[in-house]
């Protein structure tokens, strides 16, 4: 068995390129699907794990009764007083760097949290001597972070950050083993000063107690703070769901990509080693052994690829996993843990899946190798009627697949499903194509003069090439149509986003909640007349939806006041909604609300005890909201939380006003801070911006997809100018120089690039449509126009095409600078 | 019309170096037909790219149509090949996607010649190709395709034809029959023919034949029906005498 896999692997000592492609289509399978993997385990992890601070976990927390966002410190310290020493307050603040950046602070006291004994006592230190509560609780105070998010932000352990008012943040300390995800952590008393926000708390945590210690709590408890069990916030696993779902599709595109690769590589180096299999077998060697030895060699090479993929997957989780944080906490609120270390968990189920796939891939080239008649002349294997006969069942199961992906759309109600539809959609529009190229490829040649020699060799030969290059350009066009349908769902939903804002940042200016109200409303009435000022109110609840199950509600107000009722575009709704909703008559819920708690028009809502069920009156557009909406009109929201105090506060009035002049004069007169006041542009600028950060991993992976389909192009052109090398020899010796060889061979992958645009195009859109209309909807319950623009489309077909040329240059190089002689010596080797 | 002064070839394989031709002189008038007898791997075929151009020789000279290949510039060597050289390999090398007349009037539509002219209906004639003309070149069987090839190879009316072992693929009584077809309609053309093959048979369709071995050219024994090289030389002086197929 050594000797015949020796004898078989030979065959790659004469064509490396060959296993080359083999190795790079499993590791590339490998790499983006294990990456994905090990951040959904690390993220999973994470919530399995709960939430640790400074690693405690505590069992519930205190929250304001008003279901507001803001605690008196005293009412924590007279608990303190009273002998809850389980408790520890919380401050949680967001300031902006002197770049721009966002950081998340959150403010803990240090003494007050529980101390871990025995083993894990070292969780409550960061790394370093002296990383204890000691130097963490006096000035100068730690800024503690994970070593990857410090990475991320630039800022090396014992670095301060300046924020952009000027203020500096205390030095940085890595804190490995916390899940602080791009959480930032420092002294509560130094966080308090740092943002103006002394005696608040956001929460107040409670750590573990002792039997009939929560009795004694709740009815020591001020009328203004209820108890919060840890299990009843919630459920990150379920909250993410969709998100992981979706990361995971993204990991199985380019799965599905580098498994087209290896079908492809593995169809080239058995289809070149007809002639030896033929010749082994004539020296005696059964179809089983040497069935045997190749299914070896393949282990080799899968095994061999699959490591090195899932070692590089690891390192792109860990690369990728500070991104992916971010992008929980801004969608759901929810943090991971970010590796100190290579992760292992979550690699070796693709790494089955490849070595599966991998033998699967195997089985069709295999048996046609090796089910050969012995006295087979080995012709090339890319026969033309063969292929053509590949490639009309290749479409008729492309056909099927989307079939499949209409009824699936119709039917969706999941989210497993609708991903299921788009891998129908996107494995049969790339199983259609080499079809496709091959009726419009002979469509061409009726079209051109006979007489044009060269151009008639171009398309003839173009068609042969379908043979062994269509596997290489369906896994590109998998890419290109996922990557088009991707950004023209990015770019739709960030244009429906930025023009939701600018609908519904109706005020000119917003503000922080402020205690001095007063002053406001009298500066306003001297210095800007024709100004108004408006209270927002928030309010989170949990409520029982229609089929019964539990869901997180985020109550708000809306001003009666017809610059917000304007800025409300209803997704539906009766044309009166808007005028009963002013009047009070009813409560409006938002798209999520509907799509996913099943809160329709017409349904009644219990909106607090104290009041009568009110109708739903219509339904819009929330996007980026991570929970269910209802909206109030303020002498709703009034009744039933009177005392509620605002959590933030908006400025309108006519556009001719001098909003920027009001803004210096609210900050010079008031004392305001940075970051108290903001106006409207700015405000819509960080809405963008948190929409971008939240697009990013996914455009990504959407690059490394194509990326990966790029490797792969490559790798086939290699492989395929192996057989080119007859062609080119006649065409040598019929007289063309190698310039017009060179032009020709361009020309032809340019022209092979170009026809599988014609199919990048409408079936781009269609992902988008499918991705907008049935899956966002069902996963996120966010809905919004198609905008389909052809710049973005021909940029994409012009860098795709600008990249398969590129990816064709060095092998055609190569074989151009290759003396005819030669060619004809190779070509009978 | 060719002529090969002192050519030598030399392969490397690592240190080890593998001399092919050693100073081996040639020389083709117009019209003349020459086989170049050999055993495999002893560099014939090396000799027929040197003397086409497609191989450029270690040392020595080629003048081929009064134009020194050693100086010629690439876009001239091709000009050259594409007006005046045809070839036919041993791999036929057939055009795929293309059917029997576009690979047939390939090289012509090249050199712009019109698709309609009576020699090209006459190669088709001979070679009986009328009812394979619209066939796709994959179906053909192997001598089929042989046939198209020589009918590519001079369909532009070529001055000279390299015919590289354009028998080595196919059985016995058909390689007679291509062979013969090919060596009637170069003569018919009035172009010369280089000839390389292993078969003393095929070699015998030529006027002369040469043997190459330890990389220099001899004179093959007659035993097997081939000239020997005096009287080929004899033939060269005294005009074209074209020998009968066994």
């Amino acid at each position: 068995m050594i000797f015949l896999l020796r004898c078989l692997l030979g065959h790659y000592r004469r064509h490396p390129v060959q296993a080359v492609f083999l190795l790079a289509g499993v590791i590339m399978a490998n790499v983006l699907l294990v990456g994905t993997q090990v951040i959904n385990a690390q993220s999973r992890a994470s919530y399995a794990e709960g939430e640790q601070l400074l690693g405690a976990g505590p069992t519930g927390r205190l929250r304001p009764t008003d279901g507001g966002d803001l605690i008196d410190e005293r009412d924590y310290l007279q608990l303190r007083l009273a002998g809850f020493y389980e408790l520890a307050p919380l401050l949680r603040r967001v300031v902006i760097g002197e770049a721009g950046q966002g950081l998340e602070l959150l403010g803990l006291d240090g003494l007050a949290m529980p101390r871990p004994t025995g083993q894990g006592s070292e969780r409550v230190q960061a790394s370093g001597d002296g990383g204890d509560y000691g130097s963490f609780s006096f000035p100068p105070y730690e800024l503690w972070g994970a070593p990857a998010r410090l990475r991320q932000l630039g800022l090396a352990p014992g670095e301060q950050r300046a924020l952009v008012d000027g203020q500096l943040l205390p030095p940085a300390r890595e804190a490995p083993g916390q899940t602080l995800g791009h959480r930032l952590v420092l002294d509560i008393g130094a966080l308090q000063a740092l943002t103006d926000s002394q005696g608040q708390l956001s929460d107040i945590l409670v750590f573990e107690l002792a039997p009939g210690r929560l009795s004694a709590l709740r009815d020591a408890l001020p009328a203004s703070l209820e108890w919060v069990p840890a299990d009843e916030q919630p459920d990150p696993v379920a909250l993410t769901r969709s998100f992981h779902l979706n990361l995971a599709a993204m990991g199985l595109l380019s799965f599905v990509v580098g498994v087209f690769l290896v079908y492809n590589a593995l169809a080239f180096s058995y289809t070149d080693r007809r002639v030896l299999l033929r010749r082994l077998r004539l020296t005696g060697v059964s179809r089983r052994e040497l069935g045997g030895a190749l299914l070896l060699e393949l282990a080799l090479f899968l095994l061999f690829g699959a490591v090195i993929g899932a070692w590089l997957g690891a390192l792109l989780a860990a690369w990728l996993i500070p991104g992916v944080g971010q992008t929980l906490a801004q969608l759901y609120g929810v943090y991971i843990q970010y590796p100190d270390a290579l992760t292992p968990g979550g690699w070796w189920p693709p790494v089955l899946m490849t070595l599966a796939a991998g033998v699967l891939c195997a089985l069709f080239p295999l048996r046609r190798a090796l089910s050969a008649p012995l006295l087979d002349r080995g012709a090339s294997g890319w026969g033309l009627a063969a292929t053509a006969q590949r490639d009309r069942q290749l479409a008729l199961v492309g056909v099927v697949l989307l079939i499949l992906a209409v009824i699936i759309a119709r039917l969706v109600d999941t989210v497993v499903l609708a991903l299921g539809g788009m891998a129908c959609l996107l494995l049969g529009a790339a199983l259609l194509l080499p079809g496709v190229l091959r009726v419009l490829i002979t469509g061409l040649q009726r079209v051109l003069p006979e007489r044009r020699a060269a151009l008639g060799w171009l398309l003839a030969d173009s068609r042969w090439l379908l043979g062994p290059a269509s596997l290489a350009l369906m896994a590109v066009t998998l890419a290109l149509v996922a990557n088009s349908g991707l950004n023209v769902m990015i770019g739709s939903f960030r244009t429906a986003t930025d023009q939701w804002l600018e609908q519904r940042l109706s005020a000119q200016l917003y503000l922080r909640a402020t205690e001095d109200q007063r002053a406001l409303v009298t500066w306003l009435e001297q210095e800007a007349p024709g100004a108004a000022l408006a209270e927002r109110h928030a309010v989170t609840l949990q409520r029982a939806t229609p089929d019964d199950s539990r869901a997180v509600v985020e109550v708000v107000d809306l001003p009666a006041v017809p610059r917000f009722l304007r800025g409300l575009d209803l997704v539906r709704g009766p044309p009166d909604a808007m005028a009963r909703f002013a009047a009070g008559e009813g409560v409006l819920v938002s798209e999520r609300a509907w799509r996913l708690d099943g809160w329709d028009t017409g349904d009644a809502v219990a909106v607090c005890d104290d009041f009568e069920s009110l109708p739903v009156l219509g339904v819009y557009h929330d996007y980026g909201n991570p929970v269910s909406q209802w909206m109030l009109a303020p002498s709703v929201h009034a009744a039933c939380w009177p005392s509620q105090e605002p959590a933030g506060l908006a400025i309108h009035g006519p556009d001719s006003l001098d909003w920027a002049a009001i803004a210096a004069g609210l900050s010079d007169s008031l004392g305001l801070e940075e970051g108290d006041l903001i106006d409207q542009q700015s405000l819509r600028g960080v809405g963008m911006a948190v929409f971008d950060r939240t697009f990013s991993v996914t455009r990504a992976l959407n690059l490394l997809t194509l990326i990966v389909a790029g490797i792969g192009i490559f790798c086939a052109v290699s492989a395929i100018h192996h057989h080119r090398v007859g062609q080119q020899a006649l065409l040598a010796s019929l007289g063309m120089d190698r310039r017009s060889r060179g032009a020709l061979l361009l020309l032809q992958w340019g022209v092979l690039g170009l026809l599988s645009m014609v199919l990048v195009w409408p079936f781009g859109a269609l992902l988008a449509g499918y991705l907008a209309g049935v899956v966002t909807p069902v996963a996120f319950g966010w809905s919004f126009p198609l905008v389909v623009l052809p710049g973005p489309f021909l940029a994409l077909a012009g860098t795709a095409v600008g990249c398969l040329l590129l990816a064709v240059l060095l092998p055609s190089l190569r074989l151009l600078g290759t003396t005819p002689g030669d060619l004809l010596r190779w070509q009978s080797v | 019309m060719l002529e090969l002064r002192g050519i030598r070839k030399a392969y490397h394989d690592g240190e080890a170096e593998l001399l092919v031709l050693d100073g081996v002189d040639l020389a083709l008038t117009a019209g003349e037909s020459l086989a170049l007898l050999g055993a495999s791997g002893c560099g014939k075929s090396t000799l027929l790219q040197i003397a086409a151009g497609l191989e450029r020789p270690d040392a020595g000279n080629v003048q081929l149509m009064g134009l020194s290949l050693a100086s010629a510039s690439e876009p001239e060597l091709a000009r050259l090949r594409r007006e005046h050289l045809g070839f036919v390999f041993q791999a036929f090398n057939l055009l795929p996607g293309m059917d029997v007349r576009a690979n047939l009037l390939f090289p012509r539509r090249l050199n712009r010649l019109p698709d309609d002219d009576p020699w090209v209906r006459e190669l088709v004639e001979a070679l009986e190709l009328e009812a394979l003309l619209d066939r796709p070149v994959e179906v053909l069987s192997g001598g089929q395709q042989q046939r198209v090839a020589i009918a590519r190879a001079l369909a532009h009316r070529p001055r000279i034809v390299f015919a590289d072992e354009p028998t080595g693929n196919l059985h016995d009584s058909l390689s007679h029959r291509v062979m013969a077809l090919l060596a009637g309609l170069v003569e018919e053309a009035g172009s010369a023919l280089l000839l390389v093959t292993h078969s003393r048979a095929m070699a015998a369709y030529a006027q002369r034949a040469l043997q190459l071995e330890g990389g220099t050219l001899h004179t093959p024994d007659s035993e097997n029906g081939v000239e020997p090289l005096e009287e080929n030389l004899e033939t060269d002086r005294g005009g074209h005498s074209r020998q009968a197929a066994p």
